[in-house]
């Protein structure tokens, strides 16, 4: 009698996820996505060491001339599907009655990453109103008028928006001087902790920060 | 000369001041007008960046523009090093060639000495001095990675 050899955790299919990725193959990609959170992958441990991962593998390989920006946009697209996929999943039955505006700052057209930190608070029981890319700052503006949210995020994945995000922050200051400013994005890896100094204004690394932030928050 | 070494140069680059970072920006898109004009006058455009690369070229000067704006408002060395070597890989990558980044920094310091005050190009010409001087080790820090697939993570 032989032990069963057991299964490989499914998030070692990383890269059979990462090819169907490549090859632009959705349906694929979704089987696979469905497959591991039926296995009980934590949607975080999706996001992270799948979806996250291989967008930045996708743009080391646009920097080797190993693929087309169509090629990176048509990924991004497929991983923003699956996140709409995902999301019926995630929501919290326990709402905490508090919401959070994300938005990636004016001229920013990166958007994944804040809508995953949507996802995240929605798994804690927050209401999200999440606004994609580009957002101008007077209209962000007038959606915190009218939403009055406990918190606010803002993305940034490019280094050259630093001034918008610097401006946008005073914005925001300067109408809501105690409302909650979270700021992520890989534009600022090596600078968020220092950007902005503002008692409330919280920089967050990575996905994997947004626990210890609320369980801080109480 | 290595990453680390490359990277405790940028540390040293005397501090930018807010006067000259507001001239670069009010003045930034004039500015990659008038270095677009300067390089497309060359015939030897083409060689330097790849014959179908003209727009990429047009996308680097718009996006170095925008990037030193942002290190004078709020310098980061490890930032300047990473994003540096990121677009010295980058673009050879796709076709460029070394011969480019002499004529290109030369260009910006150039149309910077008469678009700037002599205060402001004063205070702002380190960075670019730095950059024209460390062509050779952006270069030799990237070879290894032209014509190569990707790294495996």
């Amino acid at each position: 009698m032989t032990a069963e050899t057991p299964a490989a955790p499914p998030l070692d299919a990383y890269p059979d996820f990462l090819s169907a990725l490549l090859a632009g193959n959705r349906h694929h990609c979704a089987a696979l996505a469905q497959h591991s959170l039926t296995a009980g992958v934590p949607v975080p441990d999706l996001y992270q060491q799948w979806f996250q991962r291989a967008l930045y593998r996708i743009g080391e390989l646009w920097e080797c001339n190993q693929v087309s920006v169509a090629t990176e946009h048509l990924a991004t697209a497929i991983i923003e599907s699956l996140l709409n996929q995902v999301y019926p999943q995630i929501i919290a039955p326990r709402r905490v009655g508090k919401s959070i505006v994300i938005s990636s700052v004016e001229g920013e057209l990166h958007q994944v990453g804040g809508k995953m930190v949507c996802d995240i608070f929605e798994m804690h029981g927050w209401d999200t109103y999440y606004l994609g890319a580009d957002t101008p700052t007077r209209d962000l503006l007038r959606l915190l008028r009218e939403q009055r949210p406990n918190l606010v995020g803002l993305s940034l994945s490019l280094y050259f928006h630093i001034g918008v995000l610097q401006n946008t922050v005073g914005a925001i200051r300067t109408e809501f001087p105690d409302l909650p400013i979270l700021i992520g994005g890989q534009g600022m890896r090596h600078i968020g902790s220092t950007l902005i100094p503002d008692r409330a204004v919280y920089y967050l690394a990575g996905l994997n920060e947004i626990n210890r932030f609320l369980a801080a928050q109480g | 000369m290595t990453r680390d070494e490359l990277l405790e140069t940028a540390k040293v680059l005397p501090p930018f001041t807010t006067a000259s970072a507001h001239e670069y920006s009010a003045q930034r898109e004039a500015i990659v007008t008038e270095i677009n004009q300067l390089l497309l006058q060359r015939p030897d455009i083409h060689l330097m960046v790849g014959a179908s690369n003209i727009d990429m070229m047009r996308d680097n000067h718009a996006n170095h523009a925008r990037f030193v704006e942002s290190l004078l408002l709020h310098y980061s060395a490890e930032t300047l090093v990473e994003t540096v070597l990121w677009v010295f890989r980058a673009y050879r990558s796709h076709g460029f060639h070394l011969t480019y980044w002499p004529a290109q920094l030369n260009a910006w310091v150039e149309v910077l000495r008469h678009r700037l005050s002599p205060e402001s190009f004063a205070v702002i010409y380190p960075l670019y001095h730095w950059f024209i001087i460390h062509i050779p080790t952006f270069a030799a820090l990237t070879d290894s990675r032209i014509g190569q697939p990707a790294p495996e993570a």
